[in-house]
């Protein structure tokens, strides 16, 4: 059970957001829409201290952080709860796909090095690229590199997953294949917060959708009740440049 | 105007016999340079507050300074205060003793490492800041971070550049005699001073600094090869 309290954060003058509460259960996808500059992105950040928060608390399995005043101890410990998968895939580029996997395994929690690879050879053939095992960044198609990002983050067996628009970046071609690996992932009972534009994935995906836009959320409810009953005027005109998504 | 070849030789075969004391020079002075460097990219880069100012002042400073004027300042703050130093420390040390080639790697130190710092620094910046999230994100600490993910991407980036500083200590370092140090230019002068046959004695020396540096050259070149794999993993 993760608890996210009034979380707020400010860019100089520009607030981006505005006192967010989320709880979500254990297991539980959900997905959040809006508009570019909504403030989604920040959002995901702030959980995991990417970005520092100006207010509000974040409670993961009863550990309870305070944004504005957490030690680096406790922003580590949050971090090792958690894992996020980029738009740009990030990954680490002169690491191989297996070692790019591990890192985080042997580095931050201290896995022997045997049991590590093991794991991540499990997660490799997870994703579909057993065979780019030693494969580099570089030489992966963007969909193989975010699939390796999504590994890499599912290794942790994090408490949650955050996806920060994770096939933005990609061509039309390999939007796919990367969200089927993340359905696949969905499935196993895996807690994820997911920022995404596709709205057809959303709606098949989520267990629950928020639409947020200036930094506020404001709708939230089942995709059906989102999608096909939409309440909010605004929600509408954001939906309704997508429906031939549909 | 006649060309003594037979001296030329024997000036070459006295200026190699401080082949040593040139090399000492060139590679002492990029490595002490490259760890202060590093520290000093990484302060700026941080933005380590008053460090961070104070290094970029040393730097756009000693960047303008010519190196031959580092070498005689630190002649004279050398030969000025190690007596005094050493007196108050009651060590046995005298300046009379001091190997002046420490004094010539300490000034070509300090002129070395502004331009390895600004090295550092650009191929420190050059990293995507996604990596350094995603490394965060998946919890590793500032140091890890900094071991793992930075370093081993910023030296491969800095490399070639650290050969061409390579190749200007060599250089800088025929300005040491001014130091009383001597190296293959002055070795080659003082078989000179003999008969004055000045024209063979340089010409026999810049064959040995045109030697060392293709030699240099060609090392940069066969990382080349490698480089250009691990650059084209940088930014593929």
């Amino acid at each position: 059970m993760i608890e996210i309290k009034n979380i707020s954060k400010s860019f100089g003058k520009n607030n981006i957001l505005k006192g967010i509460d989320l709880s979500i259960n254990k297991g539980e996808v959900v997905v959040i829409l809006g508009p570019s500059g909504s403030g989604k992105s920040t959002f995901l950040r702030c959980l995991n201290f990417l970005e520092r928060a100006d207010a509000g608390e974040i409670s993961i399995d009863q550990t309870k952080v305070e944004f504005n005043k957490a030690k680096s101890k406790e922003i580590l410990a949050l971090r090792r709860k958690t894992a996020m998968v980029f738009q740009q895939y990030d990954l680490f580029h002169h690491k191989s796909a297996i070692e790019n996997i591990v890192e985080g395994l042997i580095i931050a929690r201290k896995i022997p090095k045997h049991k590590a690879y093991e794991i991540g050879m499990d997660l490799l053939d997870k994703v579909g690229l057993k065979e780019k095992r030693d494969a580099y960044p570089h030489q992966l198609s963007g969909g193989q590199q975010q699939r390796i990002g999504i590994a890499r983050a599912l290794a942790l067996t994090p408490e949650v997953i955050l996806f920060d628009e994770p096939t933005s970046a990609l061509d039309p071609e390999l939007v796919g294949e990367t969200l089927d690996v993340i359905k696949k992932v969905a499935q196993t009972g895996v807690t994820m917060i997911i920022v995404t534009h596709e709205m057809s994935f959303a709606y098949e995906i989520a267990d629950r959708v928020i639409f947020m836009e200036d930094g506020v959320v404001v709708e939230e409810g089942t995709p059906k009740e989102v999608f096909e009953q939409t309440r909010e005027e605004r929600t509408k005109q954001f939906l309704a440049r997508f429906a031939y998504a549909r | 105007m006649d060309f003594d070849f037979a001296f030329m030789f024997e000036a070459f075969l006295a200026a190699l016999h401080y082949l040593p004391t040139t090399l000492l020079l060139g590679f002492l002075p990029l490595v002490f340079g490259s760890i202060i460097g590093l520290g000093i990219a990484l302060i700026r880069h941080y933005k380590i507050p008053i460090l961070s100012v104070l290094f970029k002042w040393f730097v756009t400073i000693f960047k303008a300074i010519p190196v031959v004027l580092i070498l005689l300042v630190s002649y004279l703050v050398f030969s000025d205060s190690v007596d005094k130093i050493a007196d108050s420390l009651s060590w046995s040390i005298r300046f009379s003793d001091l190997d002046r080639r420490w004094i010539a790697i300490f000034a070509l130190t300090l002129y070395a490492t502004s331009g390895l710092s600004e090295i550092f620094r650009g191929a420190l910046a050059s990293i995507p800041k996604g990596q350094i999230d995603a490394a965060y994100s998946i919890g590793l600490t500032n140091i890890q971070v900094l071991r793992r993910v930075m370093i081993p991407q910023v030296i491969p980036l800095a490399l070639p550049l650290l050969n061409n500083t390579l190749i200007s200590l060599i250089k800088a370092s025929s300005l040491v005699s001014m130091v009383s140090v001597v190296d293959i230019l002055n070795g080659a002068l003082i078989e000179a001073n003999v008969n004055y046959r000045y024209l063979e004695a340089y010409i026999a020396v810049s064959l040995i600094y045109w030697a060392v540096c293709a030699a240099i050259e060609a090392v940069t070149a066969g990382y080349g090869k490698y480089a250009n794999k691990s650059r084209r993993r940088q930014f593929a």
